[in-house]
């Protein structure tokens, strides 16, 4: 069986029901809609960033479901991500954050996950400045606030 | 004082924009990402102290969110194993550093930027008495006050600690190697006296409560009562 997604962009996309239900909100919309082949629109999905969120989907489609209990707290899931989602997500920056937020609306767990962990490395072992740098932020603090928060947390440094 | 916690001013999800149009639309405000997905980060970064700090001190948007993450069992970081020894060894300068930064919070919070103490999910009661009694620790210097018991600062401190978690089940797993498991038990019951409804599911844990004299100590430190 195969349902159709609409993008935001008003394309259609044909995938499986199985692939498509890796979408905790699209299988909860086809639960509550039953047996019907009216197309879903994803209005907060654009085409490109939709193309994505399936080849994610396609190559996961045999997955176990989480448990709920593994998947509740981040901190207890390893920081590792495979090789294969590793190189999904060499995107741009704009691309990874779209996905994140797709994945985040849609709610496919696991892709949002690896979303995380993926900005997450970026940060790891970068300067504030650097971070500044990498995400394109504006520093908004003043020297005073910084100095603050700099001896309030001396104790977390070089751990 | 840093504007902390300022919520997403949209909820990409809520909001017919696109996910682009967000993203474009909160580079001004250093907003990369609406805020709950910004914790999510943050999280996976839990086991990284350093990198979270320097987290808050990117922006000031991610200040709170990463000092929350930071302090949530901070004490969890001045740990060393070693393993020759078969020991935990405590970091001293740090321990020292984190108490004093706990402490000016609970005294008088607006002398620091976040309230600190508010964001552990976790209390190490041995941690807690270990570095008041550290022999370089000058009570007075650290905590800004005189005290006439030894055991005061400590009380003062565990009860600031206890009074601002909101989630009585984490207290189960805290880390106080001397000390029964049972303690908890009562120390989370106790608390859930004092917070009514907060008290789900944690009462089948409980056991009698050793009467030893770490116990008591402990206990008369938590409750106040003797």
């Amino acid at each position: 069986m195969t349902v159709i997604l609409v993008s935001s962009d008003n394309q259609d996309f044909k995938v499986d029901k199985e692939v498509a239900e890796r979408s905790i909100l699209i299988k909860n919309m086809l639960e509550d809609v039953g047996e019907s082949d009216s197309p879903i629109p994803l209005p907060n999905v654009t085409s490109a960033v939709l193309t994505k969120v399936i080849e994610y989907c396609e190559h996961h489609r045999n997955d176990p479901v989480q448990v709920p209990e593994e998947t509740d707290d981040p901190r207890k899931r390893s920081n590792d991500i495979e090789e294969w989602d590793m190189k999904f997500m060499q995107v741009d920056q704009e691309m990874l954050f779209e996905i994140i937020l797709a994945a985040n609306y849609l709610d496919i767990k696991p892709l949002l996950d690896v979303g995380c962990k993926t900005v997450a490395n970026i940060i790891k072992g970068k300067t504030p400045e650097e971070i500044r740098k990498a995400f394109n932020i504006v520093n908004d603090f003043t020297p005073e606030e910084e100095a603050q928060i700099k001896k309030e947390n001396e104790w977390a440094e070089d751990r | 004082m840093v504007s902390s916690s300022s919520s997403p001013s949209t909820s990409s999800s809520a909001s017919s924009a696109s996910p682009l149009r967000y993203y474009q639309r909160s580079q001004a405000d250093n907003q990369l990402l609406p805020l709950d997905l910004i914790i999510q980060i943050f999280m996976h970064l839990s086991q990284e102290p350093q990198d979270l700090l320097n987290c808050a001190l990117t922006t000031r948007t991610w200040t709170a969110p990463a000092l929350q993450e930071l302090y949530r069992h901070p004490w969890s970081y001045l740990f060393t194993y070693q393993f020759e020894t078969e020991g935990r060894v405590m970091d001293k300068t740090g321990s020292m550093l984190l108490l004093r930064t706990l402490f000016q919070g609970c005294m008088d919070p607006s002398r620091t930027t976040l309230p600190y103490a508010s964001f552990a999910r976790s209390i190490n009661l041995k941690w807690v008495h270990d570095t008041f009694d550290l022999p370089e620790v000058d009570i007075q210097t650290l905590t800004g006050f005189r005290w006439t018991r030894n055991e005061a600062p400590k009380d003062y401190l565990i009860r600031h600690l206890l009074a601002h978690r909101p989630y009585l089940s984490d207290f189960v797993h805290c880390h106080a190697p001397r000390l029964p498991r049972c303690l908890f038990a009562h120390m989370t019951t106790t608390v859930a006296e004092n917070n009514g409804d907060e008290a789900g599911g944690i009462n089948e844990l409980g056991g009698p409560v050793l009467p030893t004299h770490e116990t008591d100590r402990a206990l008369t430190a938590m409750t106040g009562k003797p």
